[in-house]
């Protein structure tokens, strides 16, 4: 009897002990024990009847006790919590399973074509699950070498760039360097000419000197060319002065006193002398002028293919000759045929 | 009848060739003188439609390039080893402007002092007068205006056209040449001449200087014309001179044809 009245008590409490109500419910049951066995004893010792009228007594006490220590009864809604936690498992579940399934899904529909419908859902996530993930891997793989490659590219325009943008500034360099030297060649050509010309005039001046203290060669060559019939009559001593420029004895003869003061257009001729030279040059090249162009004349006459009668050709000739005077006079600023001007 | 052959073909001006610079230019008309060419087309051009020569002197201070600059014009040639002239040079230069026959005699004078008082007899009697200088030689532009006072000695000052030339051109560089250049513009506009930049060893500008030289001194020399003719019938003895060469030419024209 005993045994089953503390048994079934015992056996209620164990679930109660399960969930955990606290140190002062198992301290009630430790008593609870404690109280059996002493009645257990007590009706021993005394028999039955001794304690009989003691365990109802005790066992309501007991039991107010236990009411007591561990709080309410299990109750509706500690009922409906340990449900409610029960379905909120099984729902986690399921939903993690259908978001599996959702996400090899779509993997899965394009994979195996006109796959059967009637086949489980489990299956079928497991035969699409395989190669999504595999496929998955090999993208991540392009993915990863084409993000590479990118950036590679990105760094290689970079460098470009940069490139470029030296060349740019090695080319302005050169550029400016360029102007820098073209400047410095004008430069040197225009200090080059000022010496020229500064070493001209010293020579000059140089010669200068140098004349009138000896007069040139030419003196005699100038004398022996100057205008007149004295040049036909001494064509020796032309001769002689050209062919044997500057022979000693010649100079030493023309030599004039030593330390004759310089004086300005003494130039080993005679102011008349240069004059008289330019003068005759003046007519031979006026002479030339014509002449070229009188040849030029006849020149074209003759290409024209046309004879001239002997009359006319004597007249035209006359003509020319008056014409000839006149230009020539005008070139060399002669008074005869002023009139002409 | 004319014994000169005619001009070459690159010395045939038919019109006005443009000054350099508007600032100091003798004058800035687009085209000659419209008594000029209407003269020329009715041959009235007087004593300058025959063989009728200008003379042109040039002068500068030694070593600027006188002898070259005409040398470039006349012959097309350069020598860059310097040679003195000596005393004075001339080179004469057949035109064509505006189908007038027009000559330049173009006196190349020394630079050198010895030879001034020579070269000086010369000045007389220019109808244009060019200055040169050394564009890289500062005291060859001061030195112009000596130049002009002595070359006007001998000249009447209101009948003569003055021309500053800058030579070497290709020496300086365009920073130096702006530099020159305005002091050039300004000594050109003191002496009322007309300015030119030139370059005897690249040639820059020496035709175009050398034409329009000839042009304004034609210009000039055909309105000095009519007006000394006035009233008078103005070119009765070219008439009869160019009538003469007419005849000549229809002559030897219809020769050919006669008997071929």
């Amino acid at each position: 009897m005993e045994p089953r009245r503390v048994g079934p008590g015992a056996h209620c409490w164990g679930p109660r002990v399960a969930t955990g109500s606290g140190t002062a419910a198992e301290l009630v049951y430790h008593l609870a024990g404690a109280l059996g066995t002493e009645l257990k004893e007590l009706a021993r010792r005394f028999g039955p009847e001794a304690a009989a009228g003691l365990v109802p007594l005790v066992v309501q006490a007991l039991e107010l006790l236990e009411k007591a220590a561990v709080g309410p009864a299990p109750d509706s809604l500690q009922v409906s919590a340990q449900q409610a936690e029960l379905e909120l498992r099984r729902l986690r579940e399921e939903n993690e399973r259908l978001c599996r399934e959702l996400r090899s899904g779509p993997q899965g529909e394009c994979g195996p074509a006109g796959g059967g419908e009637a086949q489980g859902l489990s299956p079928r996530a497991a035969n699409e699950n395989a190669p999504s993930s595999e496929e998955r891997a090999m993208l991540r793989q392009l993915k990863e070498v084409t993000d590479r490659q990118r950036d590679e590219l990105r760094a290689h325009n970079r460098d470009l760039r940069q490139r470029s943008q030296e060349t740019e500034a090695l080319q302005e360099q050169l550029q400016r360097l360029l102007l820098v030297n073209a400047e410095l060649r004008h430069k040197l050509a225009a200090v080059q000419s000022q010496l020229r010309a500064a070493r001209d005039r010293e020579s000059e001046s140089e010669r200068r000197r140098e004349a009138t203290l000896e007069p040139a060669p030419e003196q005699a060559q100038g004398q022996a060319a100057a205008p007149g019939c004295e040049q036909r009559q001494e064509p020796e001593t032309a001769a002689a002065g050209t062919g044997a420029p500057g022979t000693p004895e010649d100079r030493a003869d023309a030599l004039p006193p030593p330390g004759r003061p310089p004086k300005v257009g003494q130039c080993g001729f005679s102011r008349e002398e240069v004059e008289q030279i330019l003068q005759e040059r003046n007519e031979l090249k006026a002479n030339v002028f014509l002449l070229k162009e009188e040849l030029a004349y006849f020149q074209r006459e003759l290409l024209t293919d046309h004879r001239v009668p002997g009359l006319l050709l004597e007249a035209m000739k006359v003509a020319i000759r008056k014409q000839r005077k006149k230009i020539k006079a005008k070139m060399l600023g002669t008074p005869e045929e002023a009139e002409s001007r | 009848m004319n014994i000169l052959a005619p001009v070459r073909r690159d010395r045939v001006l038919t019109e006005l060739p443009q000054c350099l610079r508007k600032e100091a230019a003798l004058h800035v008309h687009k085209g000659f003188h419209p008594r000029v060419t209407c003269a020329c087309q009715e041959h009235r051009t007087g004593t300058v439609g025959r063989f009728k020569i200008s003379k042109v002197i040039v002068v500068g201070d030694l070593s600027v390039g006188k002898t070259c600059l005409i040398n470039r014009f006349c012959k097309d040639t350069f020598d860059k080893n310097y040679k003195a002239t000596i005393g004075v040079d001339f080179e004469m230069e057949r035109f064509e402007v505006l189908g007038v026959p027009f000559s330049l005699q173009l006196w190349d004078t020394a630079g050198q002092e010895r030879f001034k008082c020579i070269a000086s007899t010369y000045y007389r009697g220019a109808q244009a007068i060019i200055i040169v200088f050394n564009l890289n030689d500062v005291a060859s532009l001061e030195h112009t205006k000596q130049w002009l006072a002595d070359a006007l000695k001998e000249n009447d000052p209101s009948g003569v056209l003055l021309f500053l030339v800058g030579s070497k051109k290709d020496l300086s560089t365009p920073a130096q040449y702006m530099l020159m250049e305005k002091d050039a513009l300004k000594v050109a506009q003191e002496m009322k001449a007309e300015y030119w930049a030139v370059s005897s060893l690249t040639g820059e500008n020496v035709r175009e200087f050398f034409f329009r030289v000839t042009a304004l001194t034609f210009e000039a020399n055909v309105l000095a014309e009519l007006e000394k003719s006035g009233s008078r019938r103005i070119g009765d003895v070219v008439r009869i001179n160019s009538d003469d060469s007419n005849l000549y030419l229809t002559a030897s024209k219809k020769k050919p044809m006669c008997c071929p």
